[in-house]
């Protein structure tokens, strides 16, 4: 196991401190995975990898599921945008309430003859 | 960066043969198409952080038994995640403890609990071998160090579970918590230097 002062080079920054390598080792010890408080159970670790395994083979191949809800979801996208670009316009058109009025130009004139 | 269908592949066996392969090439392998080989690479990236992941979620947990529930829950989600990681975007490390972060979070929103969760557990079993008093002496020791703990803040004590319990590096810390390096470390340091100041007020 390698010391203290390699495994934490970043806290332990003076070896001059008692108090404060005892205070590294405690945390250490208390945190460790090979303390009593850390250990796991027996049979937890074959019995989760066992799991594991029968879902590792079980498991379709990579990101097909993902891949077809992705394109699902960007289609269903488009069709939404393209119903509020839709919908918008069919609200600014009835916004127009009055039509507009026809220029004297090209208004009819009465026949001269 | 790259998704795992993009990234350039490298055969397992190939790897296992030279030296014990690297967590992205076994990702690579545990997200392709053979059932067999996603079997091998998957169970050998679990055999890496098995013990490390419960040693964190212990940590954030009162008993062994959520810890293990939530092992369990930390590789299944992990396995069914696996197409989504993208490689080179985090460490796997950083990528796996992410998901037993926000495990334990779930499971104590969950559980609705009033009280301090991320301290070090109150009691632990003794280890084989142990006698009466070395386990009542650990036990003692980890009361007091609860005590030291106390005051510091809920991510500040997230962040020295991640680096005594999980041993992940200032860098890997940074990216479980989406932090930046340099802020973690100075955090951590400033955390050690309050911890030891109370010590030797208590001491007093």
């Amino acid at each position: 196991m390698p010391s203290l002062a390699s495994r934490y080079p970043d806290l332990l920054t003076t070896l001059d401190d008692p108090a404060l390598s005892r205070l590294v080792a405690d945390l250490d010890a208390a945190y460790d995975p090979a303390n009593a408080a850390a250990t796991p159970p027996p049979d937890l670790r074959r019995g989760i990898g066992e799991a594991l395994a029968r879902q590792a083979r079980v498991r379709p191949v990579a990101g097909t599921r993902h891949k077809r809800i992705r394109s699902l979801r960007a289609g269903i996208g488009v069709l939404m945008a393209a119903a509020v670009l839709g919908g918008a316009a069919v609200i600014g058109l009835a916004g127009r309430d009055d039509p507009p009025p026809i220029p004297s130009s090209i208004a009819i004139q009465p026949s001269p003859h | 960066m790259h998704t795992l269908s993009a990234w350039p592949a490298r055969p397992l066996q190939m790897a296992i043969d030279d030296a014990p392969p690297d967590d992205a090439s076994l990702v690579h392998a545990a997200a392709g198409a053979d059932p067999a080989a996603r079997a091998v690479a998957f169970d050998a990236l679990y055999q890496r952080y098995f013990t490390r992941i419960y040693a964190y979620l212990r940590a954030r947990t009162a008993n062994q038994e959520d810890a293990a529930d939530l092992t369990q829950q930390v590789f299944l989600r992990a396995l069914d995640a696996l197409p989504r990681y993208r490689l080179g975007s985090v460490p796997v490390s950083a990528w796996l403890f992410r998901i037993a972060r926000n495990a334990a979070i779930d499971f104590h929103r969950r559980s609705r609990d009033t009280l301090a969760w991320d301290l070090l557990p109150v009691e632990c079993p003794p280890r084989a071998g142990d006698t009466a008093t070395t386990a009542i002496l650990a036990n003692e020791d980890r009361a007091y160090l609860r005590i030291l703990l106390e005051p510091l803040s809920p991510e500040t004590r997230e962040m020295l579970a991640l680096r005594f319990s999980a041993g992940l590096s200032c860098g890997e810390i940074a990216a479980v918590l989406g932090k930046g390096e340099s802020a973690v470390k100075k955090r951590l340091a400033r955390a050690i230097q309050t911890l030891k100041e109370r010590s030797n007020a208590i001491a007093r």
